[in-house]
């Protein structure tokens, strides 16, 4: 049992540093994209990028790549840039210190200081790297000097959900129709799946294989359908430590029967079903995270007293 | 002592300048310091500036930092460590004791029975006109009887060289967090400096503080009561301090939204739902505790706190109602008290002060303004003092007008030429005026002064207020060990017996030590421990079943690769003479 304040910070320190991990990766690879590939229509290429992370362009000076740069990488005000969500990150750490372990604070800390303040696009890699290197940094820290205690359960949950959240962005805004090779990498690519999925599937890239990976891959930790099959089972080890009653069905939690049937509609439906509407399934996807997000505040972060 | 180095480290401190607690009027090297100026000065300049740079460095990261106008500053940490011997501190540590005890005695007497102002040791109107007397508290006794549970008390050395008390904190002091902070830092950047004289350790106050709180619990509760730290929240300019409090005793770090009165006792909300609450330690001012009784628009408060402490239901810490004992006006009658309370002279004299309701004394501090210090009796931090040299004539026409207007509002003291220290700025060290605050915490049982206490400096060049909040940084202070008993023969056997227990209670730094933690072990109460429970059966059953173990004699006998037969035969010979050598030992 812990402060019900203090669950909530966890809970987002895990969503705000995976949000600024996976948003680094994404932009990497879709960046380094829209700068190689001199034909492409650059200021279009801005707009899906906003899109993806929910954003938009104010006005057309916002279509290019440095401001890009400015408003999801470098502005600390946006706690959806980079430097953003570390920042809220640390500010929830700071107000949670008594249940992170030294290191991990610390090296949130530096990490959210030593985030550029601005970056130019010929040295964007070098920030990414940074931010990516030290989310993993973070990570590992997490992984090695916590407890497997409430207060890294509700970390671990958050960053779970946030990663099932940017994989129902990135394939929502993913054009089903343009079905070419060099698509389909980079759908791959931005989900840092290109690697693990040209190891399962044997170099051949194509895109229904792809879309069912990233979706359904039960040993690749970046999947939604690993993401929320481990949710659950933090939701699961949760109950047991606040000492509920042995839940026979799974289902006593609003959490976990949330959780459960979106892993079940995702899982033992077939492929053809669920791209038939494929925008809509995303979204939907994407309201799972927020449906779990509030049942878990009404169990634990708010409880009615 | 090598020239070279020590001229170029410390040169720009002016000799002879008087005050200074490192070197004497005459440019030597006082002896308390002389260990550890040689070790400074041995570092060399370019040395001791990077590694002074690396301390600063280490507490950006580690996120060690004050709250200053809404902005999170670092804190900054002289590299030059403050020393204190044994001697000076074992009369200062008596002297911080005794003053927390006659505080105790004199709270405990005005929300009781109020006989020091029958007796006529202090007049009515000290109470009437006090804003610090909580009604609400009036009658109110807390279980084991202790109201200041953690107090620090300022104290400056006078131009002889004397420790006099400038005031009392007794309601919420801070600045423990980086008297630990410091240590710790010190130890890391510095390790060797603490090894030519045994300095005392520091690093058992979160577990005394801890037993301190505990002790306080009330009857109702568990025996192992439920303690939380109440802060105002990360904003606060001490927040860092609270965490590291929370975090370092292990208990949970509230904020008023957290806890809930239900039925006059105090709940904190968790992920389980309501738990119960034993010992508040507050560190928010009474003015935000509680909007039942106290400032109605406080968004910090707790609604019906106030009504569970007086139920018995919830201890806070400290009392709520202390203001009264550190009121700049209690303390110009603190001599008077502890010769009433304790029947004893104080062991640290004041600062001389006058009272201006006293009407001579006030036409004489208007007659003298210019040469004084004014300050506020409510005021904490630095705030509304007035330095009568550095003032311009208008602000000495516009405290005057206010001293008119409300003589108990203010007290007047000579300047203190306060000591300095060398200390690191720009172009080198250079001397710096500090104070000093050593923390003490009243179990009930005993009064234990942290060995050191946080010294604090002001980094301006002749700035006499050291707040941080004027630019203030501290030193590590260091306190040496009691030296060690000398063998038998020497001293009477009670002497020797006294400085024996002395130096066993003296835990001592050693940061060289590859052991050296940081905090220690929170005292055990041992008095009470359970009958061992025996042995679990899997202790009696071996890691590895002999039989599935590989042969020792086939082992031996199977060749090494690598080396000849004769070889690995005389190692084992020789191995098993040792072995037998050992036996009969």
């Amino acid at each position: 049992m812990m402060l019900s304040r203090i669950a909530d910070s966890m809970f987002w320190i895990g969503r705000y540093v995976e949000r600024a991990d996976q948003t680094a990766r994404i932009l990497d690879v879709m960046l380094q994209s829209i700068t190689e590939d001199a034909p492409q229509d650059v200021p279009a290429a801005c707009s899906r990028v906003y899109e993806l992370f929910g954003s938009w362009a104010a006005d057309d000076a916002d279509l290019t790549v440095q401001r890009v740069l400015d408003r999801l990488v470098t502005d600390r005000q946006n706690p959806s840039s980079v430097a953003g969500a570390l920042r809220t990150a640390r500010e929830n750490a700071r107000g949670a210190r008594e249940a992170l372990s030294t290191e991990v604070w610390e090296s949130l800390n530096t990490t959210s200081m030593g985030m550029p303040r601005g970056v130019r696009p010929s040295r964007m890699h070098g920030a990414f790297q940074f931010a990516k290197d030290r989310c993993a940094v973070v990570n590992g820290l997490v992984d090695s000097s916590m407890t497997r205690d409430e207060a890294w359960l509700f970390l671990r949950i958050g960053q779970l959900l946030e990663r099932v959240d940017m994989i129902a962005r990135i394939l929502q805004t993913h054009d089903l129709a343009d079905s070419s090779d060099a698509a389909t990498v980079m759908l791959l690519r931005s989900c840092s799946a290109h690697e693990a999925y040209i190891r399962s599937y044997r170099g051949r890239v194509r895109a229904s294989h792809a879309i069912e990976f990233l979706l359904l891959d039960s040993i690749f930790p970046r999947s939604a359908a690993h993401c929320l099959l481990e949710i659950d089972e933090a939701l699961e080890t949760l109950a047991k430590l606040h000492g509920s009653s042995f839940d026979r069905m799974g289902t006593a939690e609003p959490g976990r029967r949330i959780v459960g049937r979106a892993a079940a509609s995702l899982r033992f439906r077939s492929l053809d079903d669920i791209v038939a509407d494929f925008e809509d399934e995303m979204e939907q996807l994407q309201k799972v995270t927020g449906a779990v997000t509030r049942a878990l505040g009404t169990t634990y972060f708010h409880p009615a007293t | 002592m090598v020239g070279m180095p020590s001229t170029s480290l410390f040169q720009n401190v002016e000799a002879g300048a008087g005050g200074d607690e490192m070197f004497a009027p005459d440019a030597s090297v006082r002896p308390t310091y002389a260990a550890l100026h040689d070790a400074l000065a041995g570092l060399g300049p370019e040395e001791f500036r990077s590694r002074s740079e690396s301390l600063a460095h280490s507490y950006l990261d580690q996120g060690i930092t004050f709250d200053y106008a809404g902005e999170e500053r670092p804190f900054p940490i002289d590299a030059i460590p403050r020393v204190i011997d044994a001697q000076e501190w074992s009369r200062v540590s008596r002297g911080v004791a005794q003053r927390v005890q006659a505080l105790e005695r004199f709270l405990d007497d005005l929300y009781t029975d109020r006989a020091a102002i029958t007796d006529g040791v202090i007049p009515q109107e000290l109470v009437s006109s006090s804003t610090y007397i909580v009604d609400a508290m009036v009658g109110y006794r807390p279980p084991n009887g202790v109201r200041i549970h953690i107090s620090g008390i300022d104290l400056v050395r006078d131009g002889a060289g004397e420790f006099r008390v400038l005031e009392d904190n007794v309601r919420t002091p801070s600045g423990v967090s980086y008297v630990l902070s410091n240590r710790r830092a010190m130890a890391q950047a510095f390790p060797e400096l603490f090894a030519p004289r045994p300095v005392r350790r520091v690093g058992e106050y979160p577990g005394r503080l801890l037993s301190a709180l505990q002790a306080a619990a009330p009857d109702v509760a568990d025996e192992d009561p439920t303690v939380v730290v109440l802060t105002p929240g990360r904003y606060n300019s001490a927040y860092f301090e609270h965490s590291l409090l929370a975090r370092t005793m292990g208990v949970d770090l509230v904020e008023a939204g957290d806890l809930v009165e239900r039925n006059e006792r105090i709940y904190m909300r968790t992920t389980a739902g309501l738990r119960r609450v034993d010992v508040i330690y507050k560190r928010t001012d009474d003015d935000f505790l509680d909007p039942e009784v106290f400032r109605p628009d406080s968004m910090l408060g707790v609604p019906g706190l106030v009504r569970a402490v007086l139920a018995g239901t919830v201890v806070v810490a400290n009392a709520i109602g202390n203001g009264i004992g550190d009121d700049k006006l209690t303390y110009t009658y603190l001599p008077d008290l502890i010769r009433y309370y304790l029947h004893e002279e104080p062991i640290l004299p004041n600062v001389d002060t006058w009272r201006l309701e006293e009407p001579e004394s006030l036409t004489e501090v208007l007659d003298r303004l210019d040469e004084l210090v004014v300050k506020p009796v409510d005021g904490s931090g630095g705030k509304g003092i007035v330095i009568g040299p550095a003032a311009s004539a208008q602000e000495l026409d516009a405290l005057r007008g206010r001293l008119l207007a409300d003589p108990r509002g203010w007290i007047a003291q000579p300047v203190v030429q306060l000591s300095t220290i060398p200390t690191l700025v720009e172009g080198g060290p250079e001397c710096r005026h500090v104070d000093l605050r050593p923390f003490a915490l009243n179990s009930g049982d005993d009064i234990w002064v942290l060995p050191g206490g946080l010294t604090r400096v002001a980094l301006p060049r002749g700035e006499m207020i050291v707040n941080s909040s004027r630019g203030g940084g501290s030193k590590d202070t260091w306190v040496f060990a009691t030296d060690r008993p000398a063998p038998a023969g020497t001293g009477t056997a009670s002497a020797q017996a006294q400085s024996q227990s002395s130096a066993e209670e003296e835990r001592i730094e050693d940061p060289l030590d590859e052991n050296y933690e940081e905090y220690d072990d929170l005292p055990e109460d041992h008095s009470e421990e359970p009958t061992r429970e025996p042995d679990p059966v899997t202790s009696a059953i071996p890691l590895l079943d002999l039989q599935d173990a590989p042969d020792p004699e086939d082992d031996r006998n199977v060749p090494d690769p690598g080396a000849g037969p004769a070889g690995s035969g005389a190692d084992g010979i020789a191995a098993a003479g040792e072995e037998e050598a050992d036996d009969a030992q």
